[in-house]
């Protein structure tokens, strides 16, 4: 097997800003609602039940990569399943990154065409944006560390500002009491759909083997974890209490709404949700990159390519016609509940049990021995 | 064929065809023969000058002095090489003593320059005459004494003319090598401070020093740099330019990845950063390797001025310079795409004065930044005489005369007021000319995709800022990676005293800055 040279290259800084930026998507701008669903007014706790969740799967996962420091799920999926079943299992891992990079994709653009550009054809829209992508991801690893690194604050600034300013027309009337006798299953419910807007977080079973000091993944992990989970919170509870749980509920953008009625002072524009999708454009942008990336690196390995580079620009085609298949913004939203369903399953499950495996074959054991001599 | 055309590798080839047979000749041991020789090699060209004289009285024993005409000093000549030779040299001295013995006489106790040696190849005596030194050759001997001569005139030491400051030292490198390293050695009397001399260009030969200090560089990096500048191939260096393309990491990036100043305090305060300085003769621009995006907005001033009052200018100039980059695309944008983002009174103001303006908006930016370019371009080429006169004519046409006329509405002309103004907040002029090509190509994403489109623009220039490398090191360090120890000397400049740390995107071997110091005292 080919054998890339993956040590410091990327730093724990970096690391952290690569988990927040491919968690900070799309899902953010549909959370409220999908928090509602049915939990209503406890899509609070649905909300901070997945985002525990999404928690737990993400240290199962660093725990299971530190097993095989200087490898990659695709590497080390061959090593505890065997080589066929091992390269089945990582070919479908990335067919659902590559359906949900495209449904990422067309999802924004459908949303930049919508509010920003409504003369625009969405087709344009998504080439840009799909080239934008492959820019960033054919580059070295490091250089895709380093972008995200730059961008972290200028995707949470804006949108924490503007949430925490949106507060102001907010009623707490509308949020508390936040049981009001739904039953549990509910609540799961809707924590699952909202699970959707903490996925991506799986990057890093593939960013893993390049972090500079292993010691220090699981913490900054958790800091990735922990400034998209607080976001998160943050807006849904200020979506609740601006627009109540049944408005809240016929919303397709309930973010984007929010943003749109919140009025901040002394600025020469009107209209902030222009310049906040302007800055979305960043979050998304490196949410699809960073999967791009990991689809290229993955097919790589699977493949034995030398590059992940030469995957990428084959890839973007097909990118482009997935992206492009949903006939409408609703069959798109159904699709996309679909995908994370899929997520859900593949990131709760898969780690879990190939955790089990190693630790009864012994096998991460084994692969650090081998490292070490 | 064609392709060697372009890049000229036949044209070395021949070149070192022609250094080869330089090289295969030698000295004879006959004055009249080597003057042959001399002859032939250099040809006749009316600046070389023969002089010829004999040391002995009566006998025969011819010798000759060959030297360039304006490269040397004649004072040096004529008072401590000719006056001593034919004074000085007795004639029993050339009689009774061997060969030898005239050659230890002569470059102990005759001739009184300050350096004299001898040399047995001829293409080192050459290049020894064109760079200014004397070749002397006398009667029976196969070597020739090279005389150090070297005196022309040289520009005086003047106030830099590019990077002006209020405070601050006012004199600026020239175009003399020596001059310039000895304006870096008299601000810094390191004993580390090391000065090493290349030649470059198969042809101009041209002196480069590389300079930085032993102990703080990092030795890889003065390696790499010292390695690629040894292995250009080219003919001449007329300019450090010439150096910087060829050794440069992404030669068709906009960016910069050299810094070049004609201030000594600013060569020293990155020597001390743990930098390394290029000086190249004939030009007083001086480059500094490696350079991050980072100390492009920096000015040396920076340094002589207080904490807060800095920190206020360097927020000024990346405003400036994000406006001179962004502002005219955000106006396409804004006029052609979101209108509604602007408030109402705004947005009529700036409607009304775009209603008699026949142009769409992006146009309108196209047909105003031209202008402003042409301009801009003219200025440089104009006399100095005519220039003011052109300024007050390009200020009427495209302050007044074209918003009179209604080709352009008010607003524009405020929009490429500030791009021009904000492009020159940056101390350093090579930065201002990478956000000058990036502002078009962000008006032409902005006039096809508004907002989105501009924003595009803007990762995409962040991502291939985030690739570049300047040897080794990052274009975006101390923000991407982030190094929060060097952010002390970022937007905002910490106080001296706490910058006590180079910065650490070097990798320097002693990080302290003051370590020296203690050492110094210890021992």
């Amino acid at each position: 097997m080919i054998k890339i040279k993956k040590e410091g290259k990327v730093t724990e800084r970096q690391f952290s800003a690569i988990i927040i930026n491919t968690i900070l998507g799309v899902g953010i701008l549909t959370l409220p609602r999908e928090a509602v669903s049915f939990a209503d007014n406890a899509g609070i706790i649905s909300v901070i039940l997945a985002s525990l969740l999404s928690l737990i799967n993400l240290l199962i996962i660093i725990r299971l990569g530190l097993k095989f420091p200087d490898k990659t799920i695709f590497e080390y999926l061959q090593i505890l399943l065997g080589k066929i079943s091992g390269k089945i299992i990582s070919f479908f891992i990335i067919c659902y990154w590559f359906v949900f990079t495209a449904f990422v994709i067309r999802t924004f653009s459908e949303l930049i065409v919508t509010a920003v550009l409504p003369k625009t054809p969405i087709e344009v829209v998504i080439i840009i944006m799909l080239l934008l992508v492959a820019y960033l991801s054919h580059k070295d690893i490091q250089v895709l560390g380093r972008v995200n690194e730059l961008y972290v604050f200028i995707v949470i600034i804006p949108i924490l500002l503007l949430t925490i300013l949106s507060f102001k027309r907010g009623h707490m009337i509308y949020v508390l009491p936040v049981f009001r006798g739904h039953s549990m299953v509910n609540i799961l419910k809707s924590t699952g759909r909202s699970y959707f807007s903490f996925l991506g977080f799986e990057i890093v079973a593939i960013i893993l083997p390049f972090i500079t000091t292993k010691k220090l993944s699981i913490e900054y992990g958790i800091k990735g974890w922990l400034i998209p989970s607080i976001l998160s919170v943050i807006v849904v509870i200020a979506s609740i209490s601006v627009f109540g749980v049944f408005e809240l509920k016929n919303l397709v953008w309930p973010t984007f709404e929010l943003i749109k009625s919140t009025q901040f002072f002394a600025l020469i524009f009107e209209r902030l949700e222009v310049a906040f999708i302007a800055t979305w454009v960043i979050a998304l942008f490196t949410t699809a990159s960073n999967l791009l990336f990991g689809i290229a690196m993955g097919g790589a390995q699977i493949l034995n390519l030398h590059k992940h580079k030469t995957l990428v620009l084959s890839l973007l085609p097909l990118l482009y016609l997935f992206a492009l298949s949903p006939r409408n913004a609703y069959e798109l939203f159904n699709l996309v509940d679909i995908v994370s369903i899929v997520g859900l399953i593949l990131t709760t499950i898969l780690p879990i049990i190939l955790l089990i495996l190693a630790e009864i074959r012994g096998k991460g054991g084994k692969a650090i021995d081998e490292e070490s001599n | 064929m064609f392709w060697d055309k372009i890049t000229g590798k036949k044209n070395i080839e021949n070149i070192e065809e022609d250094k080869k047979e330089i090289n295969k000749v030698g000295l004879e041991d006959s004055v009249r023969k080597n003057e042959e020789i001399i002859k032939d090699l250099i040809g006749e060209s009316s600046d070389v000058v023969f002089r010829k004289f004999n040391l002995a009285k009566d006998e025969e024993s011819p010798a000759m002095l060959i030297y360039i005409d304006g490269l040397t000093n004649t004072d040096i000549l004529n008072l401590h090489i000719i006056k001593p030779l034919l004074s000085d040299l007795k004639e029993e001295d050339l009689t009774e003593n061997s060969i030898e013995e005239q050659v230890d006489l002569i470059t102990e106790s005759i001739v009184t320059t300050h350096e004299i040696k001898l040399e047995k190849k001829m293409d080192k005596l050459i290049t020894a005459a064109l760079s200014g030194d004397s070749i002397l050759l006398i009667e029976g001997l196969s070597q020739g004494f090279i005389i150090a001569s070297k005196g022309w005139d040289a520009r005086s030491i003047s106030e830099p003319t590019t990077e002006s400051v209020i405070r601050g030292p006012r004199d600026g490198f020239t175009e003399n090598l020596r001059t310039n390293t000895s304006h870096i050695r008299r601000r810094l009397r390191d004993p580390g401070l090391r000065v090493k001399g290349v030649a470059v260009g198969e042809r101009s030969k041209t002196d480069i020093a590389i300079l930085y200090i032993e102990g703080v560089a990092n030795p890889h990096i003065v390696d790499e740099i010292m390695n690629r500048i040894k292995s250009i191939k080219v003919d001449g260096v007329l300019e450090s330019g010439y150096i910087e393309q060829f050794i440069e990491d992404s030669p068709f990036s906009p960016f910069p990845q050299l810094q070049h100043t004609e201030r000594p305090d600013k060569a020293v305060g990155n020597l001390l950063e743990g930098k390394v300085a290029i000086v190249v003769d004939g030009t007083p621009f001086v480059l500094i390797a490696p350079a991050v995006f980072e100390q492009f907005y920096h000015s040396p001033e920076d340094y002589y001025n207080r904490t807060v009052i800095v920190s206020l200018l360097r927020v000024v100039r990346v405003i400036g310079l994000m406006i001179s980059l962004a502002l005219p695309a955000l106006y396409i944008a804004l006029t052609s795409f979101h209108f509604e983002m602007l408030p109402t009174v705004f947005a009529l103001s700036i409607a009304g004065g775009r209603a008699q303006v026949p142009l769409p908006a992006y146009l309108e930016a196209f047909l105003m930044e031209g202008i402003i370019e042409i301009l801009r371009e003219a200025s440089v080429h104009l006399p100095n005489v005519i220039g003011s006169t052109i300024g007050i004519v390009g200020g009427l046409i495209l302050g007044t005369a074209a918003v009179d006329a209604g080709l352009v509405s008010p607003a524009m002309v405020i929009v490429v007021a500030l791009t021009t103004i904000g492009s020159f907040t940056a101390p350093t002029y090579s930065v201002s000319n990478a956000i000058r090509i990036l502002r078009f190509i962000l008006m032409i994403l902005a006039s096809s995709f508004g907002l989105y489109g501009l924003v595009v623009g803007l990762i995409a220039t962040s991502i291939h800022m985030a690739s570049l490398k300047s040897f080794g090191i990052p274009y975006l360090t101390p923000y991407a990676p982030s190094r929060l120890e060097d952010l002390r000397d970022s937007i905002i400049r910490f106080p001296l005293w706490k910058m006590n740390f180079r910065p650490t995107l070097m990798r320097t071997k002693n990080s302290k800055r003051e370590e020296a110091k203690e050492e110094g005292d210890k021992n």
